[in-house]
């Protein structure tokens, strides 16, 4: 037996749970949730290979698990601009840059639920192995609309950041197309799909400034602690 | 010394039972004169009906230069392009079945016509009228399938001008036009899209003159051009799938195919550069003895396909028919392998960010 969870409400994820248990951490308070980062459980999950092995935990005393997966997928296009410039859809419509290579929405929206399979199909896996639990989806935080602070805080992404920045309206595009994929794919599972909570949004969408991680695309403590309010609805549901 | 009678000395292709097809079905061949030879380098354009995909499909698995313009984004595999429909003609123009259809789709990419008909609707997304069915699940808003034909009219400027040989497949003389401007769609509103408004469309079924005077003026728009440009026009063995006219649709279908027939004759031997191709010979003839239609009496099936894509290759340049694969659909391939390079670097990255976020804080 690797890992035994004792709360009724698991959180497990990727990369962006870390907001969820820095806050925790802050707060002193666990809000009755274990987080359980699979980046750092390669007992449970090997990264590099994607392969998820759940025969050794133990979640006999768990009500509710709240799934976390492939959150940075539309990162892969929305942050850094491709070799070939894109345009999604009627996206730049208005400005018309001619040296942006045109994606029709829908033929992005199938390589979006094509390349997320692998990974969307872990929560599957999770369903088939503990089919008696209360599931959710939680969708990962939206992008960040200031490109100053993607170039001060790069991260892994500094050696690409002379290829420049994806406008940040096509990072939303690609943001939404991914929500698009998650919601079908959980409306086929009856998973309930969380969105980040309104409070961390601007008016358009964008991830609030007091939210931002010192990197281009997390959440903060601050974001995992609207978190923690969001999902405490669901610790209560034993 | 004159002949005994005017026949004498004819090739032997003249005569009916000096064919070898009547023994050996795939020994029929009826080319004859090919004014012209391609080579791997030409740049080939094709378009028209349903047959024409598999002259498409053809050129891209022998190796020729199937000259597509209108391709998807590198991070884009083959099978999703083809899903979306790159790759099956120059630009994704769909299935052309009409003379008509070709001389209004030249004009409308040049902006010399356009349409009163800008989009139809179907289960709250957008279709283009003259390509209905060209993008899977629609377009997403109005503006969207106008930035699409933006693009899609701009590779088709480009496949005319820069083509050295257009093969078209001419296919049916039934469509509908909306009466406000003459516009001929390829499928009737109400099928794939639109709503069907009888006051708006109507029916009409191309006569010879109307047909000939179609293709003739599109050759002749192309020429103005493109001059070098080189013409092979076919007609498509596939009967209608149905027809509006109160016959029979096999009846409809041979007089259909008899106008295509007569007018893509006639404009053949009215240009320099330009030849009839006999597919619609190769399929329907009594020496195959019909075992080129598939089960439905209708689609023509691989064998019969290969059969005239043999031909076509040997005649044209004495090439060879290659394997029987798909081919890959073209993308903008002097960049593809820095975009999978790039794809590649980013998903790395973005297992190292899942990775060093542990490690990171602020």
């Amino acid at each position: 037996m690797n890992l035994k969870i004792s709360t009724d409400t698991l959180i497990i994820g990727m990369s962006h749970v870390e907001a969820i248990i820095k806050a925790q951490n802050i707060s002193n308070d666990d809000f009755g949730i274990t987080v359980v980062n699979l980046n750092s459980s390669p007992e449970i999950f090997v990264l590099k290979e994607r392969k998820l092995s759940l025969q050794g935990i133990d979640l006999e005393e768990v009500s509710n698990i709240i799934l976390s997966l492939g959150g940075n997928f539309h990162n892969m296009f929305g942050l850094i601009e491709n070799p070939v410039k894109f345009t999604v859809g009627d996206f730049d419509a208005t400005n018309q840059d001619s040296e942006r290579h045109f994606i029709p929405h829908n033929m992005m929206v199938d390589y979006f639920s094509f390349r997320l399979q692998p990974i969307l199909s872990h929560m599957k896996e999770f369903k088939k192995h503990f089919p008696d639990k209360n599931y959710v989806c939680l969708f990962p935080p939206p992008p960040i609309n200031d490109d100053n602070h993607i170039r001060q805080f790069p991260g892994i992404f500094r050696p690409r950041l002379k290829n420049g920045i994806v406008p940040k309206e096509l990072r939303m595009r690609l943001y939404k197309i991914q929500e698009t994929v998650y919601s079908k794919f959980c409306d086929s599972l009856n998973i309930e799909l969380v969105l980040p909570p309104n409070s961390t949004m601007d008016g358009n969408g964008f991830l609030l400034k007091e939210f931002w991680n010192n990197d281009p695309t997390h959440g903060n403590q601050n974001y995992g602690r609207e978190l923690l309010t969001q999902l405490s609805k669901y610790t209560s549901k034993n | 010394m004159s002949k005994r009678h005017p026949y004498v000395g004819l090739p032997d292709f003249q005569f009916w039972k000096k064919e070898k097809g009547i023994k050996n079905s795939q020994d029929f061949d009826p080319v004859t004169d090919i004014p012209f030879q391609i080579n791997k380098q030409d740049k080939i354009v094709t378009a028209g009906s349903c047959f024409a995909q598999h002259v498409a499909r053809y050129l891209n698995m022998s190796g020729f230069n199937h000259f597509i313009t209108e391709k998807p984004h590198p991070i884009f595999d083959s099978e999703l392009a083809s899903k979306h429909n790159y790759g099956l003609f120059a630009a994704r123009y769909g299935n052309i079945y009409t003379a008509r259809q070709l001389k209004q789709l030249l004009l409308r990419s040049f902006n010399e016509f356009l349409p009163h008909e800008k989009a139809w609707t179907k289960s709250g997304y957008f279709v283009d009228p003259f390509r209905p069915q060209i993008q899977p699940q629609g377009f997403s808003s109005l503006l969207e399938l106008e930035q699409d034909r933006k693009y899609h009219y701009a590779s088709i400027r480009k496949a005319i001008t820069e083509m050295s040989v257009f093969v078209f497949t001419l296919g049916l003389t039934e469509a509908w036009e909306d009466s406000r401007d003459g516009s001929v769609v390829p499928l009737s509103p109400g099928i794939a899209g639109g709503t069907y408004d009888e006051d708006v469309y109507k029916f009409v079924n191309f006569s010879l003159s109307q047909t000939r005077a179609d293709l003739e003026f599109s050759l002749n728009y192309i020429r103005k051009l493109n001059p070098s440009v080189k013409f092979i026009i076919t007609v498509s063995p596939v009967p209608l799938n149905a027809t509006f006219e109160t016959k029979h649709v096999f009846v409809s279908t041979t007089y259909s195919k008899s106008i295509l027939r007569v007018a893509a004759e006639e404009v053949a031997n009215t240009f320099e550069d330009c030849v009839y191709f006999p597919s619609y010979e190769i399929i329907t003839s009594p020496y195959v003895r019909g075992k080129y239609f598939a089960e439905d009496c209708r689609q023509v099936n691989e064998v019969g396909v290969a059969h005239v894509m043999k031909l076509f290759l040997k005649h044209f340049g004495d090439f060879k028919l290659v394997d029987s694969s798909q081919g890959d659909v073209d993308t903008i391939s002097d960049v593809k392998s820095e975009v999978d390079n790039y794809m590649k670097e980013m998903e790395e990255v973005i297992d190292v960010l899942c990775d060093e976020e542990i490690i990171s804080n602020n």
